[in-house]
């Protein structure tokens, strides 16, 4: 019985279930003695990659930082230092970014970047989630991808057997020796900073699309998590990570730094010659099975539309620039930032908003479908980790900042980083997107948009169907949202929710007028 | 003074026992080395001992097995004249080497069962807990296996006065050996066990030794260790009682052979609540001026 391998039987999240009047005997046997997982009934998923979580904070990592904070009563703040820092002591169950994010990438099947300087055990913690997928910490080891300057596509994918190449009449008749890792279900590429530029384009479409190709022979992958170190993310690597490569990332976690208070921890590690990856409990191992089930149960999570729409407002903020474009559909930063024009031209021509009060000024850019995407599938694993069936609001604000970071950039020459006491969010990027969506929802408060959204009754209305809408309700409803726009609009300035709110319109006023357009002609 | 024998044991894994205890006094402060170097000495030798005659070529494993079970106990204060239950030391010593040839093939689980159902057995109050160490030690060497060791601790956790597990029980001595099963529920080896079993499900006051005519005590004021804040009353739920005490719901269960109280979910609270309950069996009744209910067959 070795101490670190040990699982606590406690239930990691006493709150999730209410008390049942059911009584099990086999609680008699409960106690401080660990008995084999076969003597114990198998824990729901939810339950067991908690139990993963805790094992790998509480045995696994020395320094744990608890940086996703959740309360269940107003928590203790204190103001520290000459600069007021604020610390808080969480009232709710709180966890560590740098644990959890990489657990729920591998709930999700979804790729994870680790960043921080050496040493401080990002490949580690990514070898820990291969062996959460039941692989030994040895093949885990030997399938990790080392990314180096000289590293080739054949050094990647696998190389054509060399009788092939000599006797082969055509390609097809080459034999593909691929890498083993490709059919690994946790991936883990180290430094992929460090990669040449043609092999990150090799590793984009097994990352992308899940497939391999050398000499026009196809290697399909199965679904895997995927685990990228790199110790400095913001161009410091060999090589230039192509933009499509880290786009693909879903989540970026930092290794936060090593507190010496723990270091009693890490001496007793060194005497026990103790490796976390080599005592692993078996009973937080993942089958593919359980993968499966495990994000077929994140998928069901409900997103209530009271918190979709409030993600609907907070995406609107960014992506409007009224200069980048004449037609209205084309204003926005993305039509900029495909012409080449110059930013600062740009923005200094997009007047006429308080670029104060306008959340959109902070950034260079929107929001894609895929980190649109990922924010959903994040806020939704989160919640099912905490074991909800629907997510809140707070799901999503704690989890937003790591799903966005290195996607939303900001604009170092806002109004608002001039501030001395914003200065600080430049660097600290996640507490700078915490606090644009705290921003957004407090815009949303105010224009009390949970009472009153009219665009989204018309919405709603119009997803009710147009089967049997007859030409007078039809035209009735085309004035409803022609009089809308014109209201709307009437002497408003255009901010991002404004902007998107008459896209909708346009887009519902598109349909009315073709299924007005079939009604009279049939 | 350990024995020769356990000596060598020691000796002989002296750099894994080092290290699980240097592991474990590196996260329990204040762990306690001379009460550890006792229960060795005092409990663990003795058993073990036992088991090596009963099983001599298991007896490396079960002696780190036992090692390891007595660092946890130590570990949590379970052991000890200030330990937090005296139920334990009295398992290890009084039934262990009664149960050595049963316990050897897998001391972890086996005794682990058994610790561990010790542990709970003595925080429950009104449950006779040498009377369950008595059974063990009576019945136990008959048993095979584990899980015939887990039926026998439920079987005899029921009879030494934990209602609450009757159902239980009686499944459990359905699964057992009918002798075996037989002599665990108190009757006659030669009995049949079926016949016992539907005796014992069809009149919760009958026992073996015949229809319970008195009257069982349950609860008691939590200034003294008991779950009534205040003085509890009662309503008819089922074949049992749910009792209401300061707004905390509890669950009531009386057989020929004890009384039970389980906390249970205080979200459907019982809307009709007396100081007198009859189910089709059995009579419970409380009082305003006492923390303590009675129930008797009706």
């Amino acid at each position: 019985m070795n101490v670190f391998s040990l699982l606590s039987k406690s239930p990691t999240n006493p709150q999730v279930r209410g008390r049942s009047d059911h009584y099990d005997i086999a609680e008699l046997f409960d106690g401080p003695i660990v008995l084999s997982p076969a003597e114990q009934a198998e824990a729901p998923l939810d339950e067991k990659l908690r139990q993963a979580y805790f094992w790998i904070v509480n045995k696994a990592i020395i320094s744990p930082h608890y940086d996703i904070e959740y309360n269940v009563a107003p928590p203790p703040t204190f103001r520290v230092g000459d600069r007021g820092s604020t610390l808080t002591l969480p009232s709710g169950q709180s966890y560590s970014s740098y644990i959890l994010l990489p657990l729920l990438t591998f709930a999700t099947r979804s790729k994870c970047l680790f960043v921080g300087g050496p040493g401080r055990g990002k490949t580690a913690s990514a070898i820990l989630m291969g062996v959460l997928a039941g692989y030994s910490p040895r093949e885990v080891r030997r399938a990790m991808q080392h990314g180096h300057p000289q590293m080739t596509i054949a050094d990647l994918l696998g190389n054509p057997l060399p009788a092939d190449l000599v006797g082969a009449q055509s390609m097809d008749e080459i034999r593909i020796a691929w890498r083993p890792w490709l059919r690994m279900r946790v991936k883990i590429i180290d430094e992929y900073n460090r990669i040449p530029t043609r092999t990150q384009s090799a590793l984009l479409t097994v990352m992308g699309d899940n497939y391999a190709e050398v000499l026009g022979h196809i290697h399909e992958c199965p679904d895997a998590a995927w685990y990228l170190t790199a110790n400095d993310d913001a161009g410091g690597g060999t090589y230039q990570v192509i933009e499509a490569l880290r786009d693909r990332i879903d989540v970026i976690v930092q290794a936060l730094s090593f507190n010496p208070r723990f270091l009693g921890d890490l001496l007793m590690r060194v005497e026990q010659n103790v490796r976390p990856e080599e005592v692993v409990p078996p009973g937080i191992i993942f089958s593919d099975e359980e993968c499966r089930a495990m994000e077929a149960a994140i998928r069901a999570v409900e997103l209530p539309v009271p918190v979709r729409r409030r993600i609907e407002f907070f995406c609107s903020q960014f992506e409007l620039m009224e200069a980048a474009g004449e037609q209205f559909e084309y204003k926005t930063k993305d039509t900029a930032r495909l012409s080449r024009a110059d930013w600062g031209q740009m923005v200094a021509a997009d007047e006429g908003r308080d670029r104060l009060k306008d959340l959109g000024a902070q950034t260079k850019n929107g929001l894609s479908v895929r980190n649109l995407t990922t924010l959903l599938k994040f806020a939704k694993a989160l919640a099912w980790f905490r074991g909800s069936g629907e997510v809140e609001l707070e799901d999503v604000r704690q989890i937003l900042p790591f799903v966005l970071n290195d996607k939303l950039h900001p604009d170092a020459d806002a109004p608002f980083f001039a501030l001395p006491e914003n200065g600080a969010y430049l660097a600290d990027r996640l507490s700078w997107l915490r606090r644009l969506f705290d921003a957004s929802n407090e815009e949303y408060d105010r224009l009390d948009l949970d009472r009153q959204d009219p665009v989204g009754q018309m919405a709603e209305e119009f997803a009710l169907g147009l089967h049997g809408l007859e030409t007078r309700e039809v035209r009735a409803r085309l004035d409803r949202i022609e009089r809308m726009v014109a209201e709307l609009t009437r002497g408003r300035k255009l901010y991002g929710p404004l902007y998107d709110d008459l896209l909708k319109l346009k887009y519902l006023h598109q349909r009315y007028t073709n299924y007005l357009a079939w009604l009279q002609s049939r | 003074m350990v024995s020769d024998g356990f000596a060598g044991l020691l000796k002989a894994r002296r750099s894994r026992f080092n290290a699980a205890v240097a592991a474990v006094r590196s996260r329990s402060g204040g762990f306690d080395t001379a009460e550890l170097n006792r229960f060795l000495t005092q409990t663990v030798d003795p058993l073990w001992t036992a088991m090596r005659t009963a099983d001599e070529g298991r007896a490396g494993a079960a002696g780190e097995a036992l090692f390891d079970m007595a660092l946890t106990l130590v570990e949590h204060r379970w052991t000890g004249a200030g330990g937090r239950s005296p139920l334990v030391e009295r398992l290890w010593r009084n039934v262990g080497p009664e149960l050595a040839a049963v316990l050897a093939p897998d001391p972890l689980e086996r005794l682990g069962v058994l610790t561990n159902a010790a542990i709970k057995l003595s925080q429950q109050r009104g449950v006779a807990a040498d009377l369950w160490c008595a059974e063990l030690a009576r019945v136990g060497p008959q048993t095979e296996g584990t899980p015939a060791l887990r039926r026998l601790a439920i079987v005899a956790a029921w009879r030494a006065g934990a209602a609450y597990a009757r159902s239980a029980a009686l499944d459990a001595a359905e699964a057992l050996p009918p002798a075996l099963a037989c002599e665990a529920l108190g009757g006659e080896a030669r009995s049949d066990r079926d016949d016992l079993v539907r005796k014992l499900r069809e009149d919760r006051w009958w026992s073996p030794k015949g229809r319970f005519a008195g009257e069982r005590r349950a609860g008691g004021f939590t200034g003294f260790g008991g779950p009534f804040g205040e003085p509890p009353r009662l309503a008819v739920d089922g074949e049992d009682f749910l009792v209401v005490s300061g707004g905390r719901c509890f669950r009531l269960e009386a057989d020929a052979y004890g009384a039970s109280l389980r906390s249970v979910g205080s979200d459907r609270p019982p809307s009709r609540l007396a100081h007198a309950a009859e189910t089709s069996d059995s009579v419970a009744v409380a009082s305003p001026t006492s923390h303590f209910l009675r129930v008797r067959p009706a």
